[in-house]
């Protein structure tokens, strides 16, 4: 039942899901440019010196690549549903309800966690290509925040687009907003390293959240 | 043999404007009922509340003995939805859509699904985006009998078709449910079609006033009277057995469940001369007009 639903999903998707892992790849590969700019105009010494103590980021170009990835897929999987409420097709089948949304939203969070992931790859490679691998860590720990504002990202349009009423929309949106915000703080490279497990953890719950908007979508009233 | 469909004591209002209060029908299975009504009566919400997409102020609805709003997915199973617009995964061609749908059902027929598709002389890989209305209709009654479904709810099966796909639909309707025990709930707004394909019908008026009655005997009981309009006599009243008057240039149209002896008594307490009370043969479409009225 759930193959079903997968299918339909990688049908519906796979066109801007190539799309975004272009995008991804072509942000990754000006980083790798970028970085090789950095040997290229300086002494590696002074370079090291910047991004091993003073918390210089060579790969800044990557911090809203996530949430723009999370946001484009979740437009990309969900607007369609919502378009004359197609979603009331698969709402029909006989399947459980919270299968069948759990079922949309796993495959795009196993959608988005694949680019995500390839992008944690590419940067793991360029940075332990030039760095010692004390910096590849701090990198890692330092985009963490960043993919998972993507996560939050494609949940909080998920939320939006499922939800039928305009003022819970709104207010679905706007903690979206806030919690990815809260991943995107300005601070020194993995600063988020002691608090990311809790932030990650409640960040989590908007995905048995997505529950709730496709419930009211479905019966249009709760009580 | 329990009704597949059960309303009672069903209201549902938006916001403080009530759409029913006290609805309540029966469906028995096997028959094809059609469900009509003026716009603004409240037919869809009533196939919403049917299908489960909105669940009601109050009251009971349910389908195969389970409240419509949370059917088990074996329920589900037997019931085939068209929903308004001839709705479907527009993004999947042909093949993926019968993919997409073939492992739900365990009676799944593929060749019913292909028969009815093949007629359309279009490849596998052609997305049904880039259909015609028809088409679309097509491919969507075919997934919808591949299903072999007992209860098949079509929500304005006519909407977008022409004369042509309409008459395909309903025959391929008609030959598919033969003899199959199936129960068929529909809403249309093309009552000529209702004429030869359903069993019974469902006036739904505003307030959610229900009146359900065979075809035949609709036709047999209801009946017109032209009544000349003479100038300074007082015009006729709905009331008793004459349901709606309609006013046509020099003449009243009279409806009604009555005779012409009935209606003239009701005339004559009301003060209206009854001389030149006519009857006049109706098309069921004029019937409709004259039982809901036309505004």
């Amino acid at each position: 039942m759930i193959q079903s639903i997968i299918y339909k999903e990688w049908i519906k998707t796979w066109r801007n899901w190539s799309a975004l892992v272009c995008l991804n790849m072509a942000v990754m590969a000006y980083i790798a440019v970028e970085t090789r700019h950095l040997f290229v105009m300086d002494h590696p010494e002074m370079v090291w010196y910047r991004v091993m103590y003073l918390g210089s980021i060579h790969f800044g170009a990557m911090k809203l690549l996530p949430l723009v990835t999370g946001a484009l897929l979740g437009a990309a999987q969900f607007l369609p549903e919502m378009r004359d409420e197609r979603f009331r097709l698969s709402l029909h089948l006989p399947v459980k309800l919270h299968s069948v949304v759990m079922g949309h939203v796993a495959f795009g969070l196993c959608a988005l966690g694949i680019i995500v992931l390839a992008d944690m790859g590419v940067l793991v490679h360029i940075t332990s290509l030039y760095f010692p691998k004390e910096a590849v860590e701090m990198s890692l720990w330092t985009v963490a925040p960043w993919c998972t504002a993507g996560f939050v990202a494609y949940l909080g349009v998920a939320l939006g687009l499922l939800e039928p009423k305009y003022h819970l929309k709104a207010a679905l949106i706007s903690v979206s907003i806030a919690m990815a915000a809260l991943f995107l703080q300005n601070t020194s490279p993995g600063a988020y390293r002691p608090v990311m497990l809790a932030l990650v953890l409640s960040s989590a719950l908007l995905i048995p959240g997505v529950l709730l908007p496709a419930y009211r979508f479905r019966f249009r009233r709760m009580s | 043999m329990e009704n597949v469909i059960e309303v009672s004591g069903l209201c549902h209002r938006y916001g403080s404007r009530w759409i029913y209060r006290d609805l309540a029908l029966t469906v028995p299975p096997g028959r094809i009922y059609g469900l009509l009504g003026k716009n603004g009566v409240g037919k869809t919400t009533l196939i919403k509340i049917l299908m489960g997409f909105l669940r009601p102020s109050s009251g009971r609805c349910t389908v195969f003995g389970e409240d419509s709003h949370d059917l088990r997915p074996e329920i589900r199973a037997k019931i085939g939805l068209l929903f308004e617009g001839h709705l479907a995964y527009d993004f999947m061609t042909i093949a993926q859509i019968e993919r997409f749908y073939a492992p739900q059902y365990p009676k799944w027929d593929r060749g019913r699904y292909y028969d009815l598709v093949d007629l359309l002389r279009l490849k596998p890989t052609h997305r049904i985006g880039d259909m015609s209305c028809g088409q679309r209709s097509q491919v969507v009654l075919g997934l919808i009998m591949a299903q072999q479904p007992e209860l098949l709810i079509l929500d304005d099966y006519s909407m977008g078709l022409d004369a042509g796909y309409r008459r395909l639909f309903l025959d391929y309707m008609s030959e598919y449910l033969k003899d199959t025990g199936r129960t068929v709930f529909l809403t249309s707004h093309v009552i000529q079609d209702m004429e030869s394909f359903v069993d019974e019908v469902i006036f739904l008026e505003r307030g959610g006033a229900v009146k359900s009655t065979s075809i035949e005997r609709f036709r047999d009981a209801f009946r017109c009277y032209d009544l000349p309009r003479v100038e300074g006599t007082r015009p006729p009243e709905p009331e008793g057995p004459i349901k709606n008057v309609e006013a046509h240039g020099d003449r009243w149209e009279l409806f009604g469940f009555a005779g012409p002896e009935e209606v003239e008594t009701v005339l004559k307490r009301q003060g209206v001369k009854s001389s030149g009370l006519t009857p006049r043969n109706m098309t069921l479409e004029d019937a409709f007009i004259g039982y809901t009225g036309r505004y």
